[in-house]
């Protein structure tokens, strides 16, 4: 039993940054981590995927991986995405190949989920290796490490060790707890959130202490869920979920660090109406709390199946989650009482400037959510939203070409892994 | 108190969750020379059984029937020593032996499944979590259950359900007891694949499979 006093909490909380930047491989884009920015995408090792071709759940493969990882590359509101776990690659090697698909496949930053310190060093030098180097790699990183804690209070020396490991290295610290209330928690929201906050303060001492004079920057991180009490099921999709996210964004903000946790998620089996309000309220209601990182892309019963349809619908409701924080302004041109007096009675806005200016500005126009009439639906063979998502996913396959990773750093990553796996 | 109250009580304390009132009725059965295996059977098991049965409609809630399978075991315990006593033999649908594989600590998945087996009358034996492959030849070789369920929450962890397996074919003990296998990562396919004769894909499925596969011995 260790206990860790709060001077120290504080001391280390006081070496944290309120917000910190990763960037895309290509130097495309960076992501802001902290604040008041939302960014969407997914992590998690499951081991099956619901085909989009004959809608049948099986396992997974690096061919799913690498196809999951390309299509997360198109989507424009991914902003991260690493994904499943490859059952025909050999059990030691599946999470950095994980990685290297990841990093192959999309030039978006991965969520490096490694089990052992080995294998971290290993998914260190990776990462180094795309970015240019150990320095470049801490000065602009590509990549967050994430750790997963076990609840009631259990730090697993496997995990910590792998934690001390990354957190030397300089990689960003995604840590997360994932108490299940009336499980390994108890019942209650808010004591399911005070065991959340101890596990995860617990694995910032770690870290910070582990990273030394410049320790890394430190996700405060949750999955918090809770049993079906029906069935003792662990539900993910249901609204304590969403209470608990935000509730968490408030906590990671009171201690002035980035926030990031489940969300965009369903306990869901299928592409259906159950998914799509657990979806969206786990979506929004975290991302309205301020939750910095919410990933949940693409899965569907939880985190245990992979979808690449569901890939393309998140993408949707991800994109009407950004559009409804981003509110409305409110000024003399946007208030329009002139447009009103000009137009006057019975005439119609369609054709004014003042519709073209704004018309982009403040409307979202959606991907695949079918708004025409009824008719005008039927004639075009009454697609469902299924449907049109398996469409995209077939023609993002096939027209959706990442940018590769030069011929060096590919051989580079080859000779990490062969030479992790001779050490293994 | 006659013979007949008294089961009905036991019953009633299974069902009111009340682990002190159940352990004093079946000091009360002893006292009176009631037959502990009808005690049992008439009395707690009958009380949980119910519990079972609310919970399989949806009903009662999964913490509920984990109180419930509490008080009975409470009551069950004093009873179990006065059958052991009498040397008789418990009534059971068939011996249950349990417990998480090696290098995985996940208990909790592994207790449901254990609770509701208890509710559908098996006799469980819990061997904890990160149980090493030879303890469970040990004790497979020593309670001879009817079944043997292994538990693995981790893709890391459920090769040691097919190590177990192995080292019971090595032992010669595969074609004595049953083996059905559960936990998050687990498949129908992977079931097929280590040679299991089961898979329990959660806690309901878990048993209804048991039932069979006690059906086919």
């Amino acid at each position: 039993m260790a206990r860790i006093s709060e001077s120290l909490v504080d001391e280390c909380l006081r070496k944290m940054p309120r917000e910190f930047e990763v960037y895309y491989r290509d130097g495309s884009k960076r992501l802001r981590i902290g604040g008041d920015a939302i960014y969407f995408g997914s992590v998690g090792r499951m081991v099956r995927i619901r085909d989009p071709e004959t809608g049948e759940i099986r396992r997974l493969t690096l061919q799913d991986v690498e196809e999951l990882a390309r299509l997360a590359d198109a989507l424009e509101h991914v902003d991260f995405f690493t994904v499943g776990e490859p059952l025909d690659v050999p059990l030691e090697l599946r999470g950095l190949q994980l990685l290297y698909a990841t990093l192959r496949n999309s030039v978006k930053p991965p969520i490096v989920e490694l089990f052992t310190a080995w294998e971290v060093r290993a998914g260190f030098e990776m990462l180094s290796a795309v970015a240019g180097g150990p320095e470049e790699l801490r000065c602009r990183p590509i990549g967050i490490y994430i750790s997963v804690l076990n609840s009631p209070l259990y730090f697993d020396p496997r995990i910590v060790e792998a934690l001390i490991e990354a957190s030397r290295c300089g990689l960003p610290i995604w840590a997360e707890s994932g108490p299940i209330a009336g499980a390994n928690s108890p019942i209650t929201l808010a004591g399911t959130l005070t065991l959340n906050n101890a596990e995860v303060l617990g694995a910032l001492v770690v870290s910070t202490l582990a990273g030394g004079d410049e320790p890394p920057p430190f996700i405060y991180g949750t999955w918090a869920r809770s049993i079906d009490l029906r069935s003792g099921d662990i539900s993910l999709g249901n609204p304590e979920f969403s209470l608990l996210k935000a509730c968490t964004a408030q906590i990671a903000r009171f201690y002035g660090l980035p926030s990031g946790g489940g969300g965009i998620i369903t306990d869901s089996k299928t592409i259906d109406e159950q998914s799509g309000y657990e979806k969206l309220h786990t979506a929004l209601i975290p991302a309205l709390a301020g939750l910095n990182l919410i990933s949940g892309m693409g899965l569907l019963a939880a985190d245990a199946i992979a979808s690449p349809e569901q890939l393309i619908i998140d993408d949707e409701v991800a994109a009407l989650t950004k559009r409804i924080l981003r509110g409305l302004r409110v000024d003399e041109e946007r208030i329009a009482l002139e447009e009103i007096k000009e137009v006057r009675w019975r005439g119609d806005f369609l054709g004014r400037r003042h519709t073209l200016r704004y018309g982009r500005e403040e409307h979202w126009v959606p991907r695949l959510s079918d708004r025409s009439r009824p008719e005008a639906w039927e004639r075009h063979g009454a697609p469902s939203l299924n449907y049109k998502a398996g469409e995209e996913v077939r023609r993002l396959l096939r027209e959706h070409q990442p940018k590769p990773l030069p011929r060096d750093v590919e051989d580079e990553i080859k000779r990490i892994m062969k030479s992790y796996l001779r050490e293994a | 108190m006659e013979k007949e109250e008294l089961l009905k009580r036991m019953e009633e304390a299974v069902k009111a969750y009340d682990e002190e009132e159940a352990r004093r009725l079946a000091e009360e059965a002893i006292r009176m020379g009631l037959d502990p295996v009808e005690a049992l059977e008439k009395g707690l098991a009958k009380g949980l059984r119910e519990v079972g049965d609310r919970f399989g409609r949806g009903e009662a809630f999964i913490t509920e029937l984990i109180a419930a399978a509490q008080a009975m075991e409470a009551g069950a315990e004093i009873l179990n020593r006065e059958i052991e006593r009498r040397g008789a033999a418990r009534e059971a649908v068939g011996r249950f032996l349990i417990g998480t594989v090696e290098g995985d600590i996940h208990s909790i998945g592994k207790n449901i499944v254990a609770t509701m087996l208890k509710a559908a009358g098996f006799e469980v034996i819990d061997i904890g979590v990160d149980v090493p492959t030879q303890t469970f030849v040990e004790k497979v070789r020593e309670f001879k259950p009817d079944i043997l369920g292994l538990s693995a929450l981790m893709t890391t962890t459920m090769m040691k359900q097919k190590e177990v397996i192995e080292a019971l074919k090595e032992a010669g003990l595969r074609d004595q007891v049953k083996v059905i296998i559960g936990g998050a990562p687990v498949t129908e396919e992977w079931a097929r694949e280590i040679g299991a004769d089961a898979v329990g894909l959660d806690a309901a499925s878990a048993v209804e499979a048991s039932l069979r596969l006690i059906g086919a011995k």
